[in-house]
C-alpha cells in the first residue's frame, strides 16, 4: 500500500507505538512496583536468617524475623547504639551518599572501593540484646565486576564467624560468582576475625588454600579458583568492614564482655 | 515441506530446525538456564508468552506498519513485552535467579 509509506503515516505509526509502548511499560512498572519492593525486602531478610543459620524453609520469613532477630543501629564512629533512628526506617544505602551522615574514604582507607562510609549502621542481633548469641552486620565492596552487598555473622564473641553470604552480586557465573556457592559459604562456619587481644582483623582469603597444619588457618578461607580480584575483593571489604573504620569499636565490647 | 502439516510444525523446530543445537542461537541463554528444571521451566513459559504476544500485536497492526520502519516497530513491542514480564517476575517470582530474567531477552 502506498498510502502506508508516506511521511505522514510513517510518523504517525512510530509515535502512536512509541506512546502505547511507553505507557504499557510504565503502568507495569508502577503497579508492580510495591510488590517488587516487598519481595527484595524479604529476600534480605531470610539473607540475614540463612547467614545466621536460622532460617526454616516453610514458615514465613517475616515472622521468623521478628522473632529471631533484634535490629539496632550502631555509630560506627563511637561503636555505641544510637536510640532516635528507627532501624525499620534507617534506608542506610541512601545515607551511605549523603554528605551529613557519611564521609569519605580516602585512597590507603578505602579498602573495598566504596567511597563513602556511613556514620551509622544497622545490626541485627540474635537472642538477649545485651549478650546477643550472634550479631550479623552488612558489609560491601567492589569484587570484580560488580558491588558485592553482603552480610556476616558473628558469634557473641564478635569474632567467631557463623557464615558469610552475598545476597547481591553480579561476579563472572561460575569463577566469582562461586561467592554464593554453598560449599564455600560452608568454610566460614567457625573461622575467626581478630587474634587473641588484638582488634587488627587477620582473616583474609588464601590463595591455593588454606594449609590446615599452620596456626594462620583459623583465620584464612581458600580463595575461589579463577577469581582472585574477587577473593582479594572479599578480603579488602572483611579488612576494612572488621576493621577500625567498620564495626571494630563496636564489636570490641563483646570481646570485653565476654573475656571478663 | 514438512513443516506444513501440524505435526511438522511441532517437530521441526526440535529435530529438523533446533535454534540452539543447529542454529547456534540463543546458547548464551540456554546454558544460563539449563542447570534447573525450576529457572528452565520459569524461561519457557516467559519465552513463549513473549513470542505469542508479540506475534498477535504484531499481526494485528501488520497492515498499517510503514515497511521504512517495520523491523524497529516489532523490536519496539518485543522489547516492552520483555521488560512488562521481566517486571511480573521480579513480582511474582522473585527467586528466579537474575541469570533467567535478563536472558529471556
Amino acid at each position: 500500500m502506498a498510502s502506508n509509506n508516506s511521511i505522514k503515516k510513517t510518523l504517525g505509526v512510530a509515535l502512536a507505538l512509541c506512546i502505547v509502548c511507553s505507557v504499557v511499560v510504565s503502568t507495569a512498572a508502577v503497579v508492580l512496583r510495591p510488590q517488587q519492593l516487598t519481595n527484595a525486602e524479604l529476600d534480605r531478610k531470610s539473607n540475614i536468617l540463612a547467614v545466621a543459620e536460622l532460617l526454616q524453609s516453610g514458615e514465613d520469613v517475616g515472622q521468623q524475623f521478628r522473632d529471631k532477630v533484634t535490629a539496632k543501629v550502631v555509630d560506627l564512629n563511637t561503636g555505641d547504639y544510637v536510640d532516635n533512628i528507627d532501624p525499620e526506617k534507617y534506608d542506610q544505602a541512601k545515607m551511605s551518599k549523603d554528605p551529613a551522615t557519611s564521609r569519605t574514604l580516602s585512597g590507603d582507607e578505602d579498602l573495598p572501593g566504596i567511597k563513602r562510609r556511613e556514620q551509622y549502621s544497622v545490626v541485627y542481633l540474635v537472642g538477649d540484646a545485651k549478650q546477643p548469641d550472634q550479631i550479623i552486620v552488612p558489609v560491601r565492596g567492589n569484587g570484580l565486576w560488580s558491588m558485592m552487598y553482603g552480610y556476616l555473622a558473628l558469634k557473641g564473641d564478635g569474632n567467631t564467624v557463623v557464615g558469610l553470604s552475598f545476597y547481591q552480586q553480579g561476579e563472572t557465573p561460575g569463577l566469582g560468582g562461586e561467592v554464593d556457592n554453598p560449599k564455600w559459604k560452608a568454610q566460614w562456619d567457625g573461622k575467626k576475625i581478630y587474634p587473641e587481644d588484638s582488634m587488627d582483623p587477620e582473616v583474609r582469603l588464601k590463595k591455593g588454600g588454606v594449609n590446615s597444619s599452620s596456626p594462620d588457618a583459623q583465620y584464612q578461607v581458600d580463595a575461589l579458583s579463577g577469581a582472585t580480584l574477587t577473593s582479594n575483593g572479599v578480603t579488602n571489604l572483611l579488612q576494612f568492614w572488621m576493621g577500625e573504620n567498620g564495626f571494630a569499636k563496636y564489636l570490641t565490647q563483646f570481646r570485653d564482655v565476654k573475656g571478663a | 515441506m514438512s513443516a506444513e502439516t501440524p505435526k511438522g510444525v511441532l517437530t521441526t523446530p526440535i529435530f529438523k530446525n533446533n535454534p540452539i543445537a543447529l542454529q547456534i542461537l540463543g546458547i548464551c541463554s540456554a546454558l544460563a538456564v539449563t542447570n534447573s528444571m525450576n529457572t528452565a521451566l520459569i524461561m519457557g513459559i516467559a519465552v513463549s508468552l513473549v513470542t505469542a504476544f508479540s506475534s498477535m500485536f504484531i499481526s494485528l497492526i501488520r497492515n498499517h506498519i510503514p515497511s521504512s520502519i517495520r523491523i524497529i516497530v516489532q523490536m519496539t513491542i518485543i522489547a516492552s513485552l520483555v521488560i512488562v514480564v521481566d517486571q511480573s517476575l521480579k513480582a511474582f517470582a522473585f527467586e528466579t535467579p537474575s541469570s533467567c530474567r535478563s536472558s529471556s531477552v
